[in-house]
């Protein structure tokens, strides 16, 4: 059992400037790549059961954050950091120690720390003793993988353990995080103190990131890859507590991969004004019931509604893995949503409607060049998204082989894109979404406007269900009153709910985040247009049991002491 | 009332005075001021419902700068430089008879008394107001659900009869200093020159070089009327090897330094080549013999003799309060805990001549420093020298608040999770030879015994210091852990000496340190990271909400150690193979 989720990150934005060094030779790293690869494949390839295929990855993270809480720092730093990954196979495309074994653990995350200094010499050494111990693992598991396939019945899906791609080779010019702490750190703090007023706001803080994430890749079959990328983002989230005990938070967040693609103080301070709005508001809130009737699912609630019902039932290695749901693996060429929605994977996408997506990369962590993957066209499924584990009647990668670093590869998402032919207006949508309850007899149907992410389970043991977790809901009333509420989850099954999405409109948004399955954490976005859903379930949202303070805050009932007027420093 | 010299930064006496000037930086400033400001009210008026208000409430905020480097083989692998504000509160509610605390809850994992809890860094009054107002609301609502247990679980059991706290006198004491935040590249030169060491010694397969340098603001305060502040620097240095033998067997050595500043550190030549040193005899051992069992004479010297004793008869030192279980499952674990030395006060552990104390006032001893030593305890005891053993008997044990029977109260030690902790230990005895003496006597024990040859141990391994810590003693059931000896010599007669290449112990216990033969009138001092296991499982039955995370140095001071009669064994476990390739860079 495998719980993906999408959920929001909390780090954040940036003023800092990137800017790019021109690069003269072979970048040391590589050098040292290349060269360890090369001897290791000479050196072990004498041993009885050479590796037929060896890869390394260096991710370093050279990156700078501040936050702050009700107006005061929290933390702030700069880190520099890098990580090897190997991929080592002994055995042959067709069968090797990479194949999982039935109803056995996934392997455990594997942390290597290599030097974040240029020395060859000594990111040798430590790629040499990473090595020797990935080579001696993957003889054991090959042995492991041949007594499996002796002791159990006949694998139902036969394709190959690796796929067959061409080498790329590309350097990119790397990219430099200039940062400038002590302005970051006043910019958190000026986001932060408007909460401080409030004595019912339990928490609340902002933080600002600036990350260059710079990979190296080469393989045994001829690759080597520098890419470099430089991150932004702005994370904002707020906390209160209604009478009843339930916390009832709100997030902001942007992303960018220029620090001017963040927003100005001005339209933060006023989108911290709106969460503080909504927070107030949402303790006064009424609680919902459990309710099932036709919702309006927001771009951004849609997006995730999708990365959560579609997305993670089309990563290609589900279709093999024997205790995978396999939704949706005998669905090609079928009718799975409205004629005239498109569903796409496309990496290759840096932005929407001026929107940077987080979700875009150059190259996967296969070295497989980044592709656009039609899932749905037409409301018609034709396609999974594929790492290089092949399955039946998918033998190549598509440039999905996504991981955080010490996890291994598996098919993962980048952005996800929902288009419709013929888009409604947000009018016509409540329209019909008004002819459905009287078609229904539903007193109330529901708008998810904004959500704190989801969870789905995709396997065979746990039933497989989606959990999309609301932030703003409102009550839609057959007048067109709305009414804000609160207290529920959207829940549902994916072939169910997919066939009871009926219609979209033209506004669409863009949801940046982490989502997190098997291979770890990978930024990925996911935009849609709002969409109407015939019929959705929403269960009770579990509830801390914790009551609010006893004491009133400290500065609601004594006069403020003029020490805290001022953050030293 | 005391004023000490807190490592040659300027001290401030507390003279008693009740009133508390805002404007007095050194007196804890606005982080003192806020604390104390919530702790009145949360007196005053923190109360739920109908049910009982806190009998006793402390802050204590850490603030904690950290500058660290890592490097590999010559170069960089990681540098940080971190401050955080850490918070710890303790609520207690019911009586000192009778309290949240000593209770054993069934559930132990997610525990607050193990969290760590942050606090704004700017010294802003009234933010801090705010998070010590939510952090003391949710930490009271634990002690009422915690007491509330604690009284259901006792319906059906009788307990020791023993109060949950004692008493203590208000003490006020404030040392400060400049806040600091120590540049990192000096720390990041001093890892790069030591680890590129390692490119001179073919023999060994991996290394790490790390360096730290923290410093540690406490703020106490609590609702008896004592507070403090304290400030204290470290700076701690290690160097990790590992290589195999042909054979596969793993080898693993380490060295320590520590120092309160960088410029009170040796040289760094004299780092270098005491890295080298242990480089140089790390690579000797791949081709050293080994003894598959040895009965005779052991003479622990220097670092093995001091790491022997922490092992082995340091945790012994310490009063553990056996809590009262929740349900019986519980209980097993609970009755496990108890320390057996509660039982043997004034009864013989150590031979005649012995003295054992702990002395957290010294910053050194013999000559060479000390870093267990604090001014305060975390219960705000003020430090003070304790008498554990005197001429081979146990005359007590460190405490903290928390009464043990036969123990008069706290000993101030208190130093991590709420329980004592060892600060300077230091082992005398009174019948020390010298080195030549010691030696002959060794001679003479061989002898005795008809043995080809004795054997001398001069490190011992710490679980710490490993780059692989899946090499460790298998210790059978029943037997005191004790980690393996890394530099391990058989002595003959005419002084020859024969490296092992691995060993370890084979049953030993803290009765065996009754045997002991003889030692030197010299001492060695050692210190290391002191967590004994049982202090995790014990920090939940605390009142502890919050921790700062620390790890607390304690000093040794002892001689070397002549054993009459030990075993040594093989060791016993997996050998992994010699890696395929060689390394790299002596290819």
């Amino acid at each position: 059992m495998r719980t993906p989720a999408i959920r929001t990150v909390l780090t954040g934005l940036a003023l800092a400037t990137a800017t790019a060094v021109a690069d003269s030779d072979e970048p040391p790293v590589l050098v040292a790549l290349n060269a360890e690869l090369a001897r290791s494949m000479e050196i072990l390839g004498e041993r009885p059961e050479p590796p037929y295929f060896l890869s390394y990855e260096v991710t370093e993270q050279d990156s700078a954050a501040a936050s702050a809480s009700f107006g005061t720092l929290t933390y702030s730093y700069q880190r520099r950091s890098r990580f090897l990954d190997v991929d080592l196979r002994v055995g042959d495309y067709d069968l090797d120690n990479s194949r999982p074994i039935r109803n056995a653990r996934r392997p455990r995350r594997t942390f290597t720390r290599v030097p974040i200094e240029d020395d060859v010499d000594a990111i040798r050494s430590v790629l040499w003793n990473r090595t020797d111990a990935t080579y001696k693992q993957a003889l054991q598991q090959l042995t492991r993988v041949r007594t499996d396939i002796e002791v159990k019945v006949d694998a139902e899906d036969q394709s190959a353990d690796f796929s067959r791609e061409k080498a790329q080779s590309s350097v990119d010019r790397p990219a430099r995080l200039a940062v400038d702490l002590p302005d970051w750190e006043a910019k958190v703090r000026r986001y932060t103190a408007p909460f401080g007023a409030y004595g019912e706001i339990y928490r609340a803080s902002a933080s600002l990131t600036g990350s260059t994430e710079t990979r190296w890749f080469v393989n045994s079959e001829g690759a080597a890859i520098q890419t470099s990328e430089v991150r932004y983002r702005l994370s904002i989230s707020a906390t209160t507590k209604a009478d009843d005990g339930m916390t009832l938070p709100r997030y902001e967040s942007f992303s960018s991969f220029t620090p001017d693609g963040l927003p100005d103080d001005e339209t933060v301070l006023a989108t911290v004004e709106r969460m503080i709005a909504d927070l107030n508001a949402l303790r006064d809130a009424p609680v919902v019931e459990p309710y099932t009737g036709p919702a309006i699912l927001s771009g951004r609630a849609s997006g995730v509604f999708f990365h959560e019902i579609l997305g993670h039932r089309v990563e290609g290695h589900r279709q093999k893995r024997v205790d995978e749901g396999q939704t949706f693996k005998k669905k090609i060429d079928e009718q799975i949503l409205p004629a005239g929605f498109t569903v796409s994977f496309d990496p290759t996408r840096r932005t929407l409607r001026d929107i940077d997506l987080v979700g875009a990369y150059a190259y996967d962590n296969q070295g497989v060049p980044a592709q656009r993957v039609d899932v749905v066209q037409d409301g018609v499924f034709k396609n999974f998204l594929m790492s290089r584990t092949p399955i039946e009647g998918f033998s190549n990668s598509n440039g999905h082989g996504r991981k955080q670093t010490g996890y291994q590869v598996v098919a993962r998402q980048s952005n996800l894109i929902v288009e419709v032919d013929n888009p409604l207006t947000r009018e016509e949508l409540k329209a019909r979404l008004m002819s459905l309850l009287e078609e229904q007899d539903k007193p109330f149907g529901l708008l998810f406007e904004d959500i704190q992410g989801g969870v789905t389970t995709t396997g065979r043991f746990m039933p497989n269900a989606f959990n999309v977790q609301p932030i703003l809901v409102y009550r839609i009333y057959p007048d067109g009153r709305e009414e804000l509420v609160r207290g529920v989850d959207l829940i549902g099954t994916p072939l169910t709910t997919l066939s009871r999405v009926t219609a979209a409109d033209d506004q669409i948004a863009v949801f940046n985040g982490i989502c997190g399955a098997e291979s770890g954490g990978v930024p990925v976005a996911a935009a849609s247009p709002a969409v109407l859903v015939s019929q959705i379930e929403v269960q009770k949202k579990s509830k801390s049991q914790e009551r609010a303070p006893i004491l009133p805050a400290p500065f609601d009932e004594t006069p403020v002491h003029t020490d805290g007027e001022e953050a030293a420093e | 009332m005391n004023a000490r010299n807190v490592a040659g930064m300027a001290a401030l006496i507390g003279v008693g005075l009740p009133a508390w000037a805002a404007d007095a930086p050194e007196r804890g400033g606005v982080v003192m001021q806020a604390m104390r400001d919530e702790l009145a009210r949360s007196v005053e008026a923190l109360q739920m419902d109908r049910l009982e208000k806190p009998y006793f409430l402390s802050y204590r905020i850490d603030d904690v700068t950290s500058t660290q480097a890592v490097a590999n083989f010559g170069a960089l692998a990681d540098k940080s430089s971190t401050r955080n504000r850490f918070l710890s509160i303790e609520v207690r509610v019911g009586s000192p008879d009778l309290d949240n605390t000593n209770f054993m809850p069934s559930r132990v994992s997610g525990s607050p008394a193990t969290r760590t809890l942050t606090l704004p860094l700017d010294d802003d009054y009234r933010e801090l107001r705010r998070q010590l107002w939510l952090n003391t609301d949710a930490a009271y609502k634990y002690a009422l659900e915690t007491i509330a247990k604690k009284r259901a679980a006792l319906e059906n059991r009788s307990r020791e009869e023993l109060p949950d706290f004692v008493p203590a006198e208000p003490h006020l004491s404030f040392a400060d200093a400049a806040a600091l935040r120590p540049p990192v590249e000096p720390v990041a030169e001093l890892v790069r020159t030591l680890s590129r060491v390692f490119r001179d010694f073919p023999g060994v397969q991996a290394s790490q070089t790390r360096a730290s340098h923290v410093y540690r603001r406490s703020y106490y305060v609590n609702s008896e009327g004592t507070a403090f502040t304290q400030a204290r620097p470290a700076v701690f240095i290690e160097a990790l090897a590992k290589t195999q033998a042909d054979d596969g067997t793993v080898l693993q050595d380490f060295e320590w330094f520590h120092a309160r500043r960088l410029e009170d550190l040796p040289p760094v030549a004299v780092l270098v080549e005491s890295v080298r040193g242990m480089a140089t005899t790390l690579s000797a051992r791949r081709d050293a013999p080994f003894v598959d069992r040895y009965s005779g004479p052991v003479l622990f010297e220097g670092q093995a003799a001091a790491e022997l004793f922490a092992q082995v008869l340091a945790p012994k030192l310490l009063a553990v309060r056996v809590p009262v279980a929740e349900d019986d499952r519980m209980e097993g674990f609970t009755a496990s805990l108890r320390n057996p030395f509660q039982d043997k006060i004034g009864a013989r552990v150590l031979p005649r001549g012995f003295s054992v104390h702990d002395d957290p006032t010294l910053d050194s001893y013999a000559g060479a420093p000390l870093f267990g030593g604090y001014p305060i305890d975390d219960d705000g005891i003020p430090a003070a020298p304790t008498a554990l053993v005197e001429n081979g008997v146990l005359k007590g044990l460190l405490a903290t608040r928390n009464p043990i029977a036969g123990i008069a109260g706290s000993t101030g030690n208190r130093r991590m999770m709420g329980i004592p902790l060892p600060s300077n230990v230091l082992v005398t005895t009174s019948r020390g030879m010298s080195d030549e003496e010691l030696a002959e006597e060794f001679k003479l024990l061989i002898e005795e015994r008809g043995n080809d040859y004795g054997v001398v141990v001069r490190r011992l391994a710490n679980p710490m210091a490993k780059l692989d810590r899946s090499d460790a003693a298998r210790t059978p059931r029943g037997e005191v852990a004790v980690d393996r000896l890394t530099r391990a010599y058989k002595v003959y007669p005419d002084g020859r000496e024969e490296a092992i290449r691995k060993a370890e112990l084979s049953g030993v216990s803290e009765s065996d340190f009754r045997d002991i033969v003889a030692t030197t009138e010299t001492t060695t001092n050692y210190t290391l990271g002191f967590v004994p296991i049982i202090t995790y499982s014990l920090a939940v039955t605390t009142a502890q909400y919050g921790t700062a995370a620390t790890q607390p140095a304690m000093s040794i001071a002892v001689p070397d150690l002549l054993f009459e009669e030990l075993t040594l064994r093989k060791p016993v476990g997996n050998v992994p193979l010699p890696p395929v390739a060689t390394h790299p860079f002596f290819d």
